[in-house]
């Protein structure tokens, strides 16, 4: 089996699954007690309105026809209004959504950018005061909340220091320099768990590798030490790295959402939680399922970049 | 007789310094290697041989470290040459091959891009003269289309074919010496003999000088030109191959060479050396070896002996000895004794041996039409799904009668479904199809709570005496669980007296009792897991490769033990390995296994005293003869086995088999009894086929030889 039938297949199992998480959003809503439309407009308006929203919402419709209609809407780019500001959900998306992106990138580059050379300097020299300083960091970096390291970066960056801006957004195309050092801090405190991660992980890949055979047989064959670091350990330990780099995408855009409301970062994740909190459900669903499918495709493009770096997964 | 010396080592010291102390892996090692020899260095796992290949190479690593000595090489001392300089050596001037040759390649790059990358270190190649360098060398090594297999991973090819790609390796930059770690005991027997024949064919096309490593004194004694045997981190005893397995001079060799079981010997108690391989930490005072020495005296306590020649009367100045008393022990009487008893076998007509389980009465097991299909680890749910359904054909329509007392070795190469078919008749497995009668019951019909109750009939014993404890647990705790389960032995006092006495039938002291499995050698722990198995009073035992993870000299005492348990308890056994010594010393009767089917089945003397089917000649010729002078016409055996996934159409064997006829291809070769309770599946004894005419074929196929081609991998 080639890797055009294992991409195939790959592929087939990311639609299965979300198929899946569709089925579970837009049970959520369905799922609350009462009727959404009551709920949403408040036990005091009239039952006209009510009447008049749950068309707006096909809440009158069979529920396998109400399913059918939102995912037809899903996929021809009809997500519905927002029913708080009646903008097109599509747009709002559209607008909030590469900002949430960005931010994930960003703290993800962070986190590489600190737990590559950690993690190599760290396995490089096991338990010498190095790797126990590198060790250190990774487990204060996982201990400590996201939201609180960013507070505290907040307070002694944006306040006492004032070297950053603590909350608020600027585009990079207006700004370069403004919008870095908007994202910055949000960025640094949701990468820190990531490089703190990554740098123990880093860490005992490396050391794993230096203890396999191939390594020893590599150092009987006389390669030189470079080579042996380059070609047998770094190449084989880069492997389940970049795996875990995906997971932790994974992480870093669910905390996102958190991030977001902590420096007022005006992204995906604000959406959604302001969504939740005026129940704004075309906008709950919509962006629940964009945040789920870039979960989804990021996972797959790992697992597809996987089976190029590793030859053994290909079947 | 003086060969120019190519290495020499002298007085090699390689320590480890550990938490509890000092281990003292290599002790003092000196030998030399001379021009165009295959060296052995022999001796049990923790006896030092590892460790000095290593130290020759410098490849030891903390906290070890080489202490003292000097390895000379193109006169300069490898232990004191600078690093960079050392690095020019290995692979260039010394390769080194290991144990486990799929683990030795790097899985992130082709075998020709690994083996050109050696090129490219060593020797000023381009791109395009190291590719075609590489293929030379694979072609060398009997890689059957080397230009497709330069592009293959490691993980596309079997074993045996990984150890062959190291091997080209490691032939790549023309080196005076290659040191083999141990190169064949991670392959089937049948590979194993392919591998060895190349190191030969190295050394005589090439010159190449080679160290070969082993445990395994069959090996030593079909391939080694002279020996040198390590215990305990020192060098005992030297000489030429042939006087150290037919005159040995060191007590320690000499138990040894009677420890392993051989083909044709008499099914009785093989001979073992007391005691297990002292502690590297604190090594006896004197001679190492005289805790566990028959003629220990007062002077080997104290007298550390040094391995010095033989008597200068004695024929031969390159034997050395390291014992004190070797002018005062008959070791030739000793050995003599034993060479009659195994003469008379081969000389005069063999009497045939009573079997012990063999009665006029039903048998206790009776396995019909047996099936166990897995799913291939390869497939996924969603090709099951889908419905492109592969399966691997463990077991495929086995019967099989065993009889009550009696003995049944399951033999075969790796992959071939002896270990799911123990599991299957153990009843560990639920066969797919088919039936398990024991002593009248159908195990297959029976509910949950039946067979629980049955269970207590039957047990196993496993090859992995490490992993089949649970490391937590006390060995109290381990033996007396089955008890709880089984018997209700309610009453602590009563469980541990039975504990005990579990562990006195097994050879363990009681204060054994309370310790955890970490604390026992490798052959203690395999006696532990005996005695769990004995605990709950067993009819039947399925043992599977239960020694083959143990040392000769601790086998050998397993074996006993099995025996003399099955004559005190009356058990029947099924006893699987892959070692035809063994399972030829300990089983009465013998059924062979190919890929999942029992091609041959019967009293263990017919199998073997000829062999029949083409497959048990092939495994029987393998095996590598104790004698060295034996010139055997042996078979070199063609190929690696077929994937069980898709086996081959027709008799399941024909694509390896010497004797392949154009019926062979498609139509499947029904059962044949061939005397008393001897059944073969071979298109060679088909009824229309008479007996001449097979042995005219017999005789045809030998006087042609096997080709020379024929020595390759077909996979």
């Amino acid at each position: 089996m080639g890797w055009i039938t294992y991409s195939v297949r790959r592929l087939l199992i990311s639609v299965f699954v979300l198929f899946v998480a569709s089925i579970l959003i837009f049970s959520i809503v369905r799922l609350i007690p009462g009727d959404p439309a009551r709920v949403f407009l408040g036990p005091t308006a009239d039952q006209e309105a009510v009447d008049t929203l749950r068309v707006q919402l096909d809440l009158h419709l069979p529920i396998y026809e109400q399913y059918l209609n939102w995912i037809a809407g899903v996929l021809t780019g009809n997500w519905g209004n927002s029913l708080i500001n009646d903008i097109p959900v599509f747009d709002l998306v559209l607008i909030r959504f590469p900002r949430s992106i960005q931010l994930a990138i960003f703290s993800l580059i962070i986190g590489v950018i600190i737990s590559l050379p950690l993690g190599l300097l760290a396995a490089l020299q096991p338990n010498s005061g190095r790797d126990y300083a590198a060790l250190f960091f990774s487990q204060f970096g996982m201990s400590v909340p996201s939201f609180w390291l960013g507070i505290i970066l907040m307070l002694v960056f944006g306040r006492y220091l004032g070297v950053l801006p603590a909350s608020g957004y600027v585009s990079p195309m207006e700004d370069p320099v403004a919008a870095v050092s908007h994202m910055i801090m949000p960025a640094f405190a949701l990468g820190t768990i990531n490089a703190a991660v990554l740098t123990r992980f880093l860490r005992s890949e490396i050391l794993e590798q230096r203890g396999k055979e191939y390594v020893l047989t590599a150092r009987a064959f006389g390669h030189y030490k470079g080579t042996i670091l380059r070609k047998y350990v770094l190449k084989n330990a880069l492997i389940p790295y970049m795996t875990n780099l995906g997971i932790q995408f994974g992480w870093v855009l669910g905390g996102v959402v958190i991030i977001e409301v902590v420096f007022s970062y005006p992204g995906l994740g604000r959406l959604v939680l302001d969504g939740l909190l005026n129940r704004d459900y075309p906008v709950i669903q919509m962006g629940l399922l964009v945040l789920i499918s870039t979960y989804v495709l990021v996972n797959l493009v790992v697992d597809l970049t996987y089976s190029v770096l590793n030859p053994k997964i290909r079947y | 007789m003086s060969k120019k010396s190519i290495l020499e080592v002298r007085d090699l010291h390689t320590q480890f310094e550990t938490d509890s102390g000092v281990v003292k892996a290599v002790d003092g090692v000196s030998f030399s290697l001379q021009q165009g020899e295959i060296y052995g260095l022999v001796g049990e796992s923790g006896a030092g041989k590892s460790v000095t290949g290593r130290s020759i190479m410098r490849l030891i690593d903390p906290p070890g470290n080489i202490t003292d000595g000097t390895v000379r090489f193109n006169d300069e001392n490898l232990l004191t040459l600078p690093m960079a300089e050392v690095r020019d050596i290995r692979g260039n001037e010394i390769a080194m091959i290991f144990q486990n040759a799929m683990a030795a390649l790097n899985p992130g790059y082709t075998i020709g891009t690994q083996i050109s990358d050696v090129l490219q270190r060593h020797k000023d190649f381009n791109d395009k003269q190291a590719r075609e360098r590489t293929i030379q060398l694979l072609s060398d090594v009997g890689i059957p289309d080397p230009e497709a297999r330069f592009d293959s991973y490691p993980h596309q090819l079997s074993g045996g074919m990984c150890q062959r790609v190291v091997i080209a390796m490691a032939l790549s930059c023309d080196p005076d010496i290659i040191i083999a770690d141990e190169p064949t005991t991670a392959l089937d027997v049948t590979i194993q003999a392919q591998i060895l024949e190349l190191l030969s064919d190295l050394r005589d096309n090439y010159g190449i000088t080679v160290l070969l490593i082993t445990h395994n004194m069959g090996v030593v004694a079909s391939t080694c030109d002279r020996v040198g045997v390590m215990y305990a981190g020192e060098v005992v005893e030297e000489g030429p191959v042939q006087d150290i397995v037919a005159k040995p001079r060191h007590p320690y060799t000499m138990g040894l060479m009677q420890a392993v079981p051989r083909l044709n010997d008499a099914r009785e108690r093989l001979e073992s050396i007391p005691g297990d391989m002292p502690n590297l930490l604190k090594t006896p005072n004197g001679c190492s070896f005289h805790p566990r020495c028959p003629y220990d005296a007062e002077d080997c306590r104290n007298v550390d002996p040094s391995l010095d020649p033989l008597s200068p009367d004695d024929r031969s100045t390159e034997r050395r000895t390291a014992c004190l008393r070797t002018d005062e022990i008959d070791f030739d009487r000793e050995m003599a004794e034993m060479a009659t008893e195994a003469d008379g076998k081969e000389g005069s007509p063999k009497p045939k041996i009573p079997n012990r389980g063999r009665t006029d009465s039903d048998p206790l097991i009776e396995a019909s039409n047996l099936q166990k299909y897995f799913d291939p680890e390869s497939q996924s749910w969603l090709d099951r799904l889908i419905g492109e359904r592969e399966y691997v054909h463990a077991v495929d329509d086995v019967s099989l009668d065993i009889y009550e007392g009696e003995t049944l070795g399951l033999v075969g190469e790796s992959g071939c479904g002896k270990t799911t078919l123990g599991r299957v008749l153990s009843h560990l497995y639920e066969p797919d199809a088919g039936t398990v009668v024991y002593a009248g019951t159908d195990l297959t019909e029976l509910d949950r709570r039946k067979l629980k109750s049955m269970r207590g009939n039957i047990q196993m014993i496993f090859q992995d005496p490490v992993s089949s404890l649970n490391p937590r647990k006390s060995v109290y705790e381990i033996i007396s669980r089955p008890l709880e389960i089984h018997q209700n032995i309610a009453d602590e006092v009563a469980r541990r007296e039975r504990v005990e006495e579990l562990l006195d039938s097994v050879g363990l002291k009681p204060e054994h009792a309370s310790r955890k499995p970490h604390a026992f050698s490798g052959g203690q722990k395999q006696r532990i897991g005996i005695a769990r198995a004995l605990a709950v009073e067993p009819d039947f035992i399925v043992a599977d490769e239960p020694v083959s993870a143990l040392d000769v000299s601790i086998q050998a005492k397993i074996i006993n033990l099995l025996m003399d348990l099955q004559e005190e308890f009356n058990l029947t056994y099924v006893f699987i390995a892959h070692d035809l010594n063994v399972v030829q010393h300990i089983a009465d009767r013998i059924a062979v296994m190919y890929l999942g089917e029992i091609i041959e089945c019967g009293d263990a003397d017919d199998i073997f005293t000829p062999p029949h089917h083409p497959y048990t000649e092939m495994l029987l010729s393998s095996i590598p003869p104790l004698d060295p002078s034996a010139e055997t016409d042996r078979i070199v055996p063609r190929g690696t086995p077929p994937s069980p996934i898709d086996p081959p159409s027709g008799c399941r064997f024909h694509t390896r088999c010497p004797r392949a006829m154009e019926e062979c291809k498609s139509v499947v070769p029904a059962d044949h009894q061939f005397g008393e309770d001897h059944t073969i599946t071979c298109h060679l004894f088909d009824d229309d086929r008479d007996h001449a005419e097979i042995n005219a074929l017999i005789a045809e196929q030998e006087a042609y030889g096997v080709p020379k081609d024929q020595l390759v991998d077909s996979d």
